[in-house]
């Protein structure tokens, strides 16, 4: 058996235990679509950092927020955090390969087909350019769903823990208040430079320049995979599990 | 009798508390109990077997194959039960069966059908919802069922009610005699270790005591009854404590021997039980 099958039946055994958690992540899906959508030509006439942050967090990790808490990251040691499923597979036979890719495909389950939702929903029912070709929706749609790759993967690869003050409560909301804190700083600061958010700017690039937005969106999506998969093998590699 | 697993020169160090370094070799058809103080490091020694834990120094082989090398094969020939178990939760003693079974090819239905029914186990209850002592005992039949050669417990019985862990004993004596098996078991359970080991593998807050044929140790102490008499103040061969009249020696040959030398008469001698010996071993200053 190839390795992708064992990581899909793997994680089938952890999705087993998460149907009603995924009508959450569909309800979150929808609940954002809903903002964005109404909030879309407000932003390209005037462009507000909320729109940015919402459309970015709903293309990373939103919907797999809904995930049972038996399954998500905790900390098992006060300064130790990592997946308890994980640990738990550790012990057993199970290829390091596989383990892998069983987290990438539980997150990409909990993410990517919500997101197709979002994509495909902002497209026909939001207002975009009057210009905007079946080409740039496309190009637009790629580079989205693309960013779920090279940014979203960062929450399986949490999974693999972490160890030392960063993972104490107090480490972690150091890191929650830096991120909150530098990500606001850069979302106004690239406002104020270019004039207007990064989803505009994506809108533009989709326009102008959709095939080379697409191949780029795909180069980045399958060098973030296999940058999370290095990140997580060096990881369980290095952390002691105890 | 065969080499299963063998760990030469390993050290670890976690903040301060420093581990080995340590050498065990374990062979088929034994069971060997590793026994320490609370923080002597048994679990991460364990968990150094699993590859959880990173060794600073050493080696770790298991059938010839490193623990801590690229490949991972070796993982089928141990079934390991840790003495806190994560990940467990949310799933019930079906689902875990469904998922650990076919990991191990040599799995045994029958063997864990039988401890099903021994211990009275609730397939079908959220693995959260058991009490401790049930925990422990679907943890058992979901690792001694593996069938694997090296079978690894940390504290299998901790939780467990007395009957049970009786119980258990037997399951592990049936299981030894069907196979080319080795047990190694942490545990502070005297009776566990009496009844089950060949061998004790001790440790004190990190450094390796020793490895003892249990027989061997329990053959090589001896309580002397001494008479009334004034004893030497400096150490008598072979001397590991003395209380008033009594002394307990690990070399009664050389005891009896410089008594008879000196005069000192004793009104009998006998065996120390285990318990009072793995404490001596344990208590290194005394």
């Amino acid at each position: 058996m190839n390795t992708w099958k064992q990581a899909f039946k793997l994680a089938t055994f952890e999705l087993k235990q998460s149907k009603i958690n995924l009508i959450f992540s569909l309800v979150i899906t929808l609940f954002l679509l809903g903002y964005l959508r109404k909030s879309l030509p407000e932003y390209v006439e005037n462009g507000f950092l909320g729109f940015d942050l919402f459309f970015m967090i709903l293309f990373s990790f939103a919907t797999a927020m809904p995930k049972p808490k038996a399954f998500q990251i905790q900390n098992i040691q006060p300064n130790f955090i990592v997946s308890p499923i994980l640990l738990m597979q550790k012990h057993l036979p199970i290829k390091e390969e596989v383990l892998i890719k069983s987290r990438f495909i539980i997150h990409f389950i909990y993410t990517f087909p919500f997101q197709v939702i979002a994509i495909v929903g902002l497209l026909y029912l939001a207002t975009f350019p009057a210009h905007f070709s079946i080409d740039s929706m496309i190009a637009f749609a790629i580079l989205w769903l693309s960013f779920s790759f090279y940014v979203g993967f960062i929450f399986p690869a949490s999974d693999t823990g972490d160890k030392g003050f960063l993972a104490t409560t107090a480490g972690l909301f150091i890191i929650g208040i830096l991120t909150v804190g530098i990500g606001s700083i850069l979302f106004t600061l690239f406002h104020a430079i270019t004039g207007h958010g990064f989803v505009y700017w994506s809108i533009i690039a989709a326009d102008k320049w959709p095939l080379f937005t697409s191949i780029a969106s795909i180069i980045a999506a399958y060098s973030g995979y296999h940058f999370w998969k290095n990140y997580m093998k060096r990881n369980m590699n290095k952390i002691d599990y105890i | 009798m065969q080499s299963l697993l063998n760990i030469t020169h390993l050290q670890k160090k976690i903040d301060d508390f420093q581990l080995g370094p340590i050498n065990l070799t374990i062979e088929s058809g034994t069971i060997t109990a590793l026994v320490g103080n609370n923080g002597s490091g048994k679990s991460t020694l364990l968990k150094m077997i699993m590859n959880l834990v990173k060794p600073d120094q050493g080696n770790i082989k298991l059938l010839d194959q490193f623990v801590h090398g690229p490949g991972e094969d070796w993982k089928q020939s141990v079934a390991y039960q840790p003495q806190t178990i994560i990940g467990w939760d949310a799933f019930n003693g079906k689902q875990l069966k469904e998922l650990i079974s076919p990991l191990y090819p040599n799995w045994s239905e029958e063997l864990f059908e039988n401890m099903v029914h021994l211990f009275d186990i609730p397939l079908n209850k959220k693995f959260s919802k058991l009490s401790q002592g049930m925990q422990q005992k679907l943890n058992l039949a979901l690792t001694i069922p593996r069938n694997a050669p090296l079978l690894i417990l940390d504290e299998p019985t901790s939780f467990m009610d007395i009957p049970s862990k009786k119980l258990l004993i037997d399951v592990l004596v049936d299981w030894m005699d069907q196979g080319e098996h080795a047990i190694l078991i942490a545990s502070h359970q005297v009776e566990d270790i009496k009844k089950l080991s060949d061998y004790l593998f001790v440790l004190h807050d990190g450094e390796m005591i020793g490895n003892y044929e249990k027989e061997a140790l329990t053959e090589s102490y001896k309580r002397f009854w001494l008479k009334d008499t004034v004893l030497p103040s400096s150490k008598i061969p072979g001397e590991i404590v003395r209380y008033n009249q009594q002394l307990i020696s690990n070399q009664p040959d050389v005891t009896q021997q410089f008594l008879q030398e000196q005069g000192i008469q004793w009104t009998d001698h006998s065996a120390v039980e285990l318990e009072e010996i793995i404490s001596l071993l344990l208590t290194p200053n005394i």
